[in-house]
């Protein structure tokens, strides 16, 4: 089992260099996906492997030429990678359009880098009747691109394969996380990360090998989780939290029973059910009908704050830590009311913040710690 | 012996008729209810003139924070969201509205000296043309649990997705007339909206001749004047006094140009600011610009929206149409760079500018994603250098004076220089 | 029975030796300095000395602050948070909230009927509503940071420092002297701008009656009296405010040697 978990390990730590590597030896295209949401199926189907771009560790130097430093970490840390030459190895990238600051990035990737832009603009109103229509000739559009650009043809036939090796994909995951939920600590946050980072990083069908390996093992383990405090994570929208800060959690006494943070239940909540209608029809229709809310969307029919009690209860946790990234505004705009729910309900609930640039050590210790403290007394 | 004058800047008369304007317009805010009239909080370029058409009132995110703002009424609209647990990241425009409805929460509706405080409203609208809109407008709606209607634009990268934008839109301004119908229980007069377009079509026509009348030299007008101005052309837009204060605005700026009056004595340097105007500093950065001999003869804010791309376009008698297609080309404007850069060096051209202002803003980040790309592309192209300074439209606190008069300074110095040195070489 | 609490803050280290009764029996303030563990050993010896006890007196020791996990001599640790609650508590039951303004951070707590932590608030990563922002103020205005709150008194015109940031506000302030604004107006607008700060971070956990403001800055009268007035209401600001902490971190130590005693008897 050590074995899997080092493979995850060692693709969520250093993507972009084993991602080139990859390149160099097998010359397989590469479409980087900006986050969130972007229907990696039509990708798979024509023969490309589909990656979603993660924030780089390096500190940024030239992308303070392109942006400014007051936006989102991982969109910074993107262009300075595209600057200093470190994302070569794509062949195009595709952009979900999905808030101000995605769609400034894909046009500054535009601009200073080579590789074409796809865009698939995905009309944040699950409930206008003007919304399907336009997806489905967005993602129309973004097909035919990418068929020009691998020269494969996305037929009928190719796309239902890829459907079906994303649903096993993302249903295995599934199953690792009721597991997780099951029996808390069964795997630290940090190796979590690590298995839902690899399967943004690598072709799913790959992954879904080593997943079926992992989850074989887990089944007979029995981890203990007394005195320990079970937490939600929420949040992090975008960007993979920082891993400094989970083992911090856990090491303060909390052990994580679930999340709806894009590194996680977010990417893989739902299925494209393929039914009596065509395909693409269905990827629209998984877009449409996303379970978990987002602060990027204007969704009547969902609240964020009603699904994060839910979310809480179902998974017997104790509290809720938000995960802000710094600068990202939708979840900034949202916080305030979410935390109010959740007092309302008797939630504790606690805001830890990160930026791109190394977070304080002693701060994060100091709230994580006294949040714990006030939980353990109720 | 010479007075010594108090201000630089020779500003232009008419505009002084645009604080009467808006006050009117606020109080009309604050009386709505007891008028008998359905008001709106709006956010974002929403299609004022349908509202208008159905005798709704309407206040509108973000020239209330710029009014907030340059009455220096933000400062406690901003503590108190802030002390409800927005981070201060947030966009200043959203901090101010909720800052709002926090007064009208506590009772205190009364305690901001100087200021105006519209009333809660009945419904909520919103066009989701900066994708934050789109949020403010759902969290705002989710606070103040009232019905509420969002438009969407779609990014525009090329003529065809412009001709899509243009039947999407339709659809839903479609929807959007249904859902006003529904709340008011009354029916648009679609002739009234015809004679709304038609005001609409007088104003941008006449306001754009104006635009073009500071291509000359000395510039008879100041485009600080143009952002102190907007009013007429945004909100208030579809009245008939909104076209009259054209036509006298446009009428005081022809006589300037004719009798070659400047908006500065000494006009060495012509400037454009791209991005918003900091709110609460137009007049001051007027003077200051002006000690250097500089003066501001275009904006993208002022030049590039509110119905300044062909007005003669507009048809009064397809105002859906029209409405869709400038929705559309606001939404181009700011999806790809390609049209914001084409119209930039056209204006370069045009107004004989020397150097650009990009205002950089610190909550407000929607037109500041790829400005660094715009400014060294136009520089590379046309060789007119440009400065980033910090700031942010109504918070002030984001904003250093020492900061921006120092770059500002540095950049006229270096203005100044290329001058002699272009001077001299003439001259060998 | 005696415990000594020990509160490692980045400037300041403080200790206070309490007995079975809860009572203060001493209490010592040194400077931190560059190495915290001999700072905390340096504030438990004074305390010690002070007392007339010795190591072996001292049933239970307990660390808090910033460099709390230094302190070799200490039995456990918990957080500021959970300490300066229990200090403001024990000097007055009454307190439910309590502002605490350090040398480099700033904290809002809302307490529990029972001087538990309800919620918190932090200002830990900028020095604008901290000490260090008076400290840059007082260095611009060359005057002394212990003058301060009496100088502020005499104010007569109201001047606002509008910039959150220290270094901007900094500026404003060299700006605002050449502009030959009144220095006392100055720092009352000064006093202002950091009451507006630390009192928005409070009032976004709610301001729950009885208010208690502690740390060193509560020794400034013009910024108690800025504070009282954005928030609208009184504070209680005990005799030595710096030690809230310290006297927290000594009254658990205090529970911990009880329920000790308890099972040892048992």
């Amino acid at each position: 089992m050590e074995e899997v978990l080092t493979k995850f390990k060692t693709m969520a730590e250093k993507p972009y260099e084993m991602l080139a590597k990859r390149k160099e030896e097998t010359g397989i295209k590469i479409v980087g996906c900006l986050p969130m949401y972007v229907p990696e199926e039509i990708i798979h189907a024509a023969g490309a492997l589909p990656v979603v771009l993660q924030e780089g560790d390096e500190p940024i130097t030239l992308g303070h030429s392109k942006i400014q430093s007051f936006f989102c970490g991982i969109v910074r840390s993107i262009v300075d990678l595209a600057l200093k030459s470190k994302l070569n190895f794509l062949d195009a990238v595709v952009s979900p359009e999905i808030d101000l600051t995605i769609n400034g990035l894909a046009n500054i990737l535009q601009t200073n880098m080579s590789v074409p832009v796809f865009r698939i603009y995905q009309p944040p109103f699950p409930g206008k009747s003007t919304t399907p229509g336009l997806l489905l000739r967005e993602i129309k559009k973004c097909k035919s691109d990418l068929e020009d650009l691998t020269g494969q043809e996305i037929t009928d036939e190719r796309l239902k394969r890829s459907i079906e090796i994303y649903n096993k994909n993302r249903g295995l995951m599934r199953e690792l996380y009721d597991l997780r939920k099951k029996k808390p600590g069964i795997l630290n946050s940090v190796q979590v990360r690590s298995i839902v980072m690899a399967s943004m990083l690598m072709l799913k069908e790959e992954h879904n090998q080593l997943m079926e390996n992992l989850l074989s093992k887990l089944k007979n383990q029995n981890p203990s989780s007394k005195n320990k405090v079970n937490l939600v994570l929420s949040g992090a929208v975008c960007e993979a939290p920082p891993v400094d800060m989970l083992n911090m959690l856990e090491e303060a006494g909390a052990v994580i029973v679930n999340d709806d943070i894009y590194t996680g239940a977010r990417y893989f909540c739902s299925d494209v059910k393929v039914g009596n209608g065509s395909l693409l029809d269905a990827i629209v229709e998984r877009q449409l009908t996303w379970p978990i809310p987002c602060p990027t969307k204007i969704d009547e029919g969902i609240d964020w704050g009603d699904y994060l009690i839910d979310l809480v209860k179902s998974s017997k946790a104790q509290g809720l830590i938000h995960l802000v990234v710094k600068y990202c505004q939708p979840h900034e705009m949202y916080y305030p009311y979410l935390s109010k729910k959740l007092a309302k309900a008797g939630i504790p609930d606690l805001k830890l913040e990160f930026e791109h640039e190394t977070i304080s050590m002693g701060s994060t210790k100091t709230r994580i710690q006294a949040f714990m403290e006030m939980i353990k007394k109720r | 012996m010479e007075e010594k004058k108090k201000y630089l800047v020779n500003r232009v008369k008419t505009t002084k008729e645009v604080q009467n304007m808006m006050i009117e317009y606020y109080s009309g805010l604050q009386t709505a209810h007891q008028d008998g009239k359905f008001l709106a909080w709006t956010f974002g370029p929403i299609p004022f003139e349908i509202m208008r058409a159905m005798d709704i009132r309407f206040e509108h995110l973000e020239s209330y924070g710029a009014y907030l703002a340059a009455r220096s009424g933000q400062q406690r609209l901003k503590e108190l969201s802030e002390a409800d647990g927005y981070s201060n990241d947030v966009c200043s425009y959203a901090r101010l509205t909720r800052g709002v409805a926090m007064l009208h929460e506590r009772g205190e509706t009364a305690s901001i000296p100087n200021v105006l405080i519209v009333d809660l409203p009945d419904f909520l609208v919103a066009i989701r043309h900066c994708p934050l809109q789109g949020s403010v407008y759902d969290y705002q709606k989710r606070l103040l649990n009232k019905p509420g209607f969002c438009l969407d634009t779609m990014p525009i990268h090329s003529e065809e997705d412009y001709q899509e934008s243009i039947r999407y839109m339709r659809r839903q301004l479609e929807e959007f007339i249904v859902f006003l119908e529904d709340l008011t229980k009354t029916k648009l007069n679609f002739d009234r909206l015809k004679e709304i377009m038609g005001y609409v079509k007088e104003g941008a026509v006449i306001r754009k001749r104006m635009l073009n009348l500071c291509k000359a030299r000395p510039a008879p007008i100041n485009t600080f004047d143009h952002f102190i101005s907007l009013g007429p052309a945004h909100t208030q837009r579809g009245r008939k006094e909104a076209v009259e204060f054209w036509k006298r605005l446009e009428a005081e700026v022809e006589e300037r140009v004719n009798n070659k009056v400047g908006v500065i004595e000494n006009e060495r340097f012509r400037l454009y600011w791209h991005n918003l105007p900091i709110w609460f500093r137009v007049g001051r950065l007027s003077e200051t610009l002006a000690r250097y001999g500089a003066v501001l003869v275009s904006a993208s804010y002022t030049h590039e929206g509110f119905y300044a791309h062909e007005p003669e376009k507009i048809d009064p008698d397809d105002p859906l149409t029209s409405i869709a297609r400038e929705e559309s080309w606001l939404s181009w404007l700011s999806s790809d760079i390609t049209q914001g850069a084409y119209l930039l060096q056209k204006e370069i051209e045009d107004y004989s500018i020397d150097g650009m202002i990009m205002c950089s803003h610190r909550t407000c980040q929607f037109v500041d994603v790829g400005e660094y790309d715009l400014a060294d592309l136009i520089t590379r192209k046309t060789g007119v250098p440009n400065v980033v300074i910090d700031a942010d439209p109504t918070d002030p606190a984001f904003y250093s004076d020492a900061q921006t008069e120092t770059r500002i300074q540095a950049f006229m110095e270096t203005l100044e220089s290329s001058k002699r040195r272009s001077a001299a070489s003439l001259q060998k | 029975m005696y415990v000594i609490g020990i509160d490692i803050g980045s400037l300041a280290s403080k200790a206070v030796l309490v007995d079975g009764k809860k009572q203060i029996i001493s209490y010592s303030i040194v400077p931190t300095g560059a190495r915290s563990g001999a700072a905390g050993q340096d504030a438990y010896d004074r305390v010690l000395k002070q007392a007339g006890l010795q190591p072996g007196n001292i049933s239970y020791v307990l660390s808090t602050g910033y460099g709390r996990a230094n302190v070799s001599i200490s039995n456990e640790q918990l957080t500021e948070i959970t300490c300066h609650a229990r200090g403001a508590y024990t000097l007055n039951p009454d307190v439910r909230t309590v502002i605490d303004i350090g040398g480099q951070d700033s904290k809002a707590i809302s307490l529990t009927d029972m001087g538990d932590v309800a919620k918190f608030a932090m200002n830990d990563k900028c020095a604008a509503g901290t000490g260090r922002f008076l400290e840059v103020m007082a260095r611009a205005l060359e005057i002394d940071l212990a003058d301060m709150g009496d100088l502020s008194l005499k104010s007569t015109t109201s001047v606002e420092v509008s910039s959150m940031c220290t270094v901007f506000a900094e500026t404003e302030v060299v700006s605002l002297i050449a502009g030959s604004c009144n220095k006392e107006d100055i720092i009352a607008g000064i006093h202002r701008a950091i009451a507006r700060r630390v009192g928005t971070m409070a009032e976004n956990i709610g301001i729950r009656q009885r208010v208690m403001m502690t740390g060193g800055v509560a020794k400034n009268i013009g910024v108690v009296r800025a504070l009282e007035e954005k928030l609208g209401t009184a504070l209680l600001v005990p005799d030595e405010p710096q030690i809230v902490g310290a006297l927290g971190a000594a009254i658990f130590a205090l529970e911990r040697a009880l329920t000790v005693n308890i099972n040892n008897a048992g």
